[in-house]
């Protein structure tokens, strides 16, 4: 059966087979197109799972075999059902966290001939900037990795589960102690009495349409209220009456939206929070790269584009580097951040957008006929492509 | 022959949520051919990025030309390379003659400006603290990722979606090679009404103890013949008359419009009947002109009509 091209196909450079770019991620997955300034589609990461039949997360398998059927049938559908375009001798550029498990790389390498690009390196390029510390909030974790011109500092790198996931978890506890419910019949009950546990679905749309990150100076009140009640915490916002499924509303108190985040800036038993990650990983730098790194903050993901959240990470690390152990080491007192000309959550993206537009997709993928020979993706933590190359040095 | 054929068109959402007025104008400027695109307001300077992301990638596809030939004729070019003056001078006079140049000088093409950074980002509203939340106004992730370069956080910036149709775009009869179904961005343009319309025809089988077929009134049929031109699929969409040229009995015909004709019929009903059906053939001359001239193309077709004319009065 022949396919036909979509809009996808047409108008563009080398009209035929235009590069694919995907940046997959734990919770939302960007395609889209080379050359072009947003993606197609930004889609959850689920597929049907072939024995259960259950909607399942694309990137939660339980072996290797399991996550390439996975895979297999979620690029289908963003081929078929949202890109609508030919997967044939298309070349695709994958956009992967430097961090990201070499299992999930394998297992796409196996589907799709692709060039991966990482994708702290590639947002810098839609600022058009060289250097940058790119802070990725994603769903799963929080990745911390400083560029300098244009080469990943990767002894610096940082990662904590602090994304969407833990803010999801917090909201869900929070809810579970606090949140009252009113049910059809006009009884007032606290929510754990009704249900165990909320959707991630209610929660992701609880958060993204109710909550937001409050300021640092209110933030400090509130946690010197829960230590001594004395101290008068600041009025909370007017809480908001949530419509659950059926009759039943919930009330979400006004304290719990703007404490959700809180879980991000809150440092754990190591003393980790999201800013303390920003200023580990400036410490981990050379000295003289620090100060340029600190004046170009970039700040990308889904979870950055939660209402004040970049506010509140500037002043947190503005407030933290004057505090020991980070005022001893660090000599900075200057913080910028970029805006980057794209939403938070396909900034990534759009760097493999600009990229995969390039020549340097034509130069620097892989081949499939190459891939089958070697069966390995070339990779910054196999030594087999990570050596020095004397004879390429010598004929430089 | 009856077939089955379906149509493709690009079906549109519209989102209940645009202010009415605005709807209107969306509306209005569909009916000439689709509404005005948001723009990305960063276009420009994406496009910018663009050009200096590939000028920067030719420029690297140049040196890897450029080193795969000097590494083979390293040992003629050592003795210029020893005297880096005129090897500078040389090479300089001799990159316009290279096909591998690129056009106009490296470092001018770069007209990109990087971003800047800023020590301060919009922090929260005052408001976000007292104001209530009205969840109605508010859209949910959903929506905002159906249109992933706008992302509107409230209802009212919501904008209609362009929604692609998923089955195979194009199809042909196999008998009569002809387009069943072809792709056409516009379905209310007047080209896709009068080629690309299709009709669905759907066979029904009426059961023989459900006609009636007997006839309960006479009908005086006009002598001789009305005479309708070859059908014209244009004359529906003409707002105006054709003067007819036809020299019509009026007693016969009673009005004609584009490809229809209007004719009187005397029908007297039966006795005692409360409601009056007549019943005629109807005779006509088909003439196919689809299929090869193979065959005769002129058919003659009786067709029989039964008209329940309503009831009769006293």
């Amino acid at each position: 059966m022949p396919l036909y091209e979509g809009l996808g196909g047409i108008g563009l450079i080398n009209e035929k087979n235009i590069t694919v770019i995907i940046d997959f991620g734990s919770s939302y997955t960007k395609a889209g197109f080379a050359g072009e300034t947003g993606p197609r589609v930004i889609t959850k990461s689920e597929v049907k799972c072939r024995e259960t039949g259950k909607i399942v997360p694309v990137f939660e398998a339980k072996d290797d075999e399991e996550l390439r059927h996975h895979l297999v049938d979620f690029i289908h559908k963003l081929y078929f059902r949202n890109l609508l375009v030919n997967p044939k001798d298309r070349r695709v550029v994958v956009v992967e966290n430097l961090l990201g498990p070499s299992s999930v790389r394998n297992a796409i390498a196996k589907v799709l001939s692709l060039l991966f690009v990482p994708s702290h390196l590639v947002s810098l390029m839609t600022l058009g900037m060289n250097t940058g510390l790119v802070v990725d909030l994603g769903y799963n974790e929080t990745t911390v990795v400083p560029i300098y011109e244009s080469v990943p500092i990767l002894s610096a790198w940082q990662a904590l589960p602090l994304g969407g996931k833990a803010i999801h978890s917090s909201l869900c506890e929070l809810l579970l102690d606090r949140a009252l419910t009113v049910g059809e019949d006009g009884k007032e009950q606290r929510l754990s009495a009704v249900v165990e546990q909320l959707s991630d679905k209610v929660l992701e749309d609880i958060k993204a349409r109710t909550c937001f990150v409050t300021s640092l100076d209110r933030s400090g009140r509130l946690q010197n209220n829960k230590y001594d009640r004395a101290v008068e915490p600041p009025p909370p916002p007017p809480s908001v009456q949530y419509p659950m499924s059926g009759s039943r509303i919930l009330t979400l108190p006004g304290s719990v939206r703007e404490m959700v985040t809180e879980i991000l800036f809150e440092r754990d038993e190591d003393m980790l929070s999201v800013p303390s990650m920003i200023l580990n990983s400036l410490m981990k730098c050379p000295i003289d790269t620090r100060r340029a790194l600190a004046e170009n903050l970039v700040l990308i993901g889904g979870t950055a584009s939660l209402k004040g959240m970049k506010h509140r990470i500037l002043s947190e690390v503005r407030a933290l580097v004057t505090s020991p152990p980070f005022s001893d080491v660090l000599q900075i007192n200057s913080f910028k951040v970029h805006h980057p000309p794209a939403k938070d959550n396909y900034v990534a993206w759009l760097g493999g957008a600009i990229l995969g537009g390039t020549e340097a997709v034509v130069l620097r993928s892989l081949p499939r006929d190459q891939y089958i020979i070697n069966d390995t993706v070339p990779d910054w933590c196999n030594l087999a492509f990570n050596t020095k190359d004397e004879h390429d040095e010598k004929s430089a | 022959m009856f077939m089955w054929c379906s149509k493709t068109y690009h079906r549109y959402l519209f989102l209940p949520s645009l202010p009415e007025a605005e709807m209107w104008e969306l509306c209005i400027s569909r009916a000439t051919g689709g509404w005005s695109e948001q723009d990305n307001e960063h276009y420009k300077y994406l496009q910018s990025l663009l050009e200096h992301y590939r000028s920067v990638a030719q420029q690297e596809k140049l040196d890897r030309e450029r080193k795969r030939f000097s590494h083979r004729k390293s040992a003629y070019l050592s003795l210029t390379d020893k005297y880096s003056l005129p090897s500078l001078l040389g090479r300089k006079s001799l990159t316009p003659l290279s096909p591998y140049a690129p056009k106009g000088d490296s470092s001018q093409s770069l007209d990109m400006t990087a971003s800047e950074a800023t020590a301060e980002v919009e922090g929260l509203p005052d408001e976000i603290f007292t104001e209530e939340v009205v969840l109605s106004s508010v859209t949910d992730m959903e929506q905002r990722m159906a249109s992933p370069e706008w992302q509107p956080e409230k209802t009212s910036d919501l904008y209609p979606l362009h929604k692609h149709i998923l089955v195979k775009r194009s199809l042909r009869c196999r008998h009569c090679e002809h387009n069943l179904s072809k792709p056409e961005y516009n379905p209310s343009s007047i080209k896709f009404k009068i080629q690309l319309g299709a009709f669905m025809v759907r066979v029904v089988d009426i059961p023989p103890e459900k006609t009636d077929l007997t006839p309960s009134a006479d009908v005086a049929l006009p002598q001789g013949q009305v005479i309708l031109a070859a059908r014209d699929d244009t004359a529906e969409y003409d707002d105006q008359d054709s003067i007819s040229s036809y020299k019509d009995d009026p007693l016969v015909v009673a009005w004609r419009r584009a490809n229809k004709v209007g004719i009187n019929l005397l029908v007297t009903p039966k006795a005692n009947v409360s409601r009056a059906k007549v019943g005629f053939v109807l005779r006509y001359d088909y003439t196919n002109t689809v299929a090869t001239a193979s065959e005769s193309r002129t058919v003659t077709l009786n067709i029989p009509v039964m008209v329940d004319v309503g009831t009769v009065s006293e």
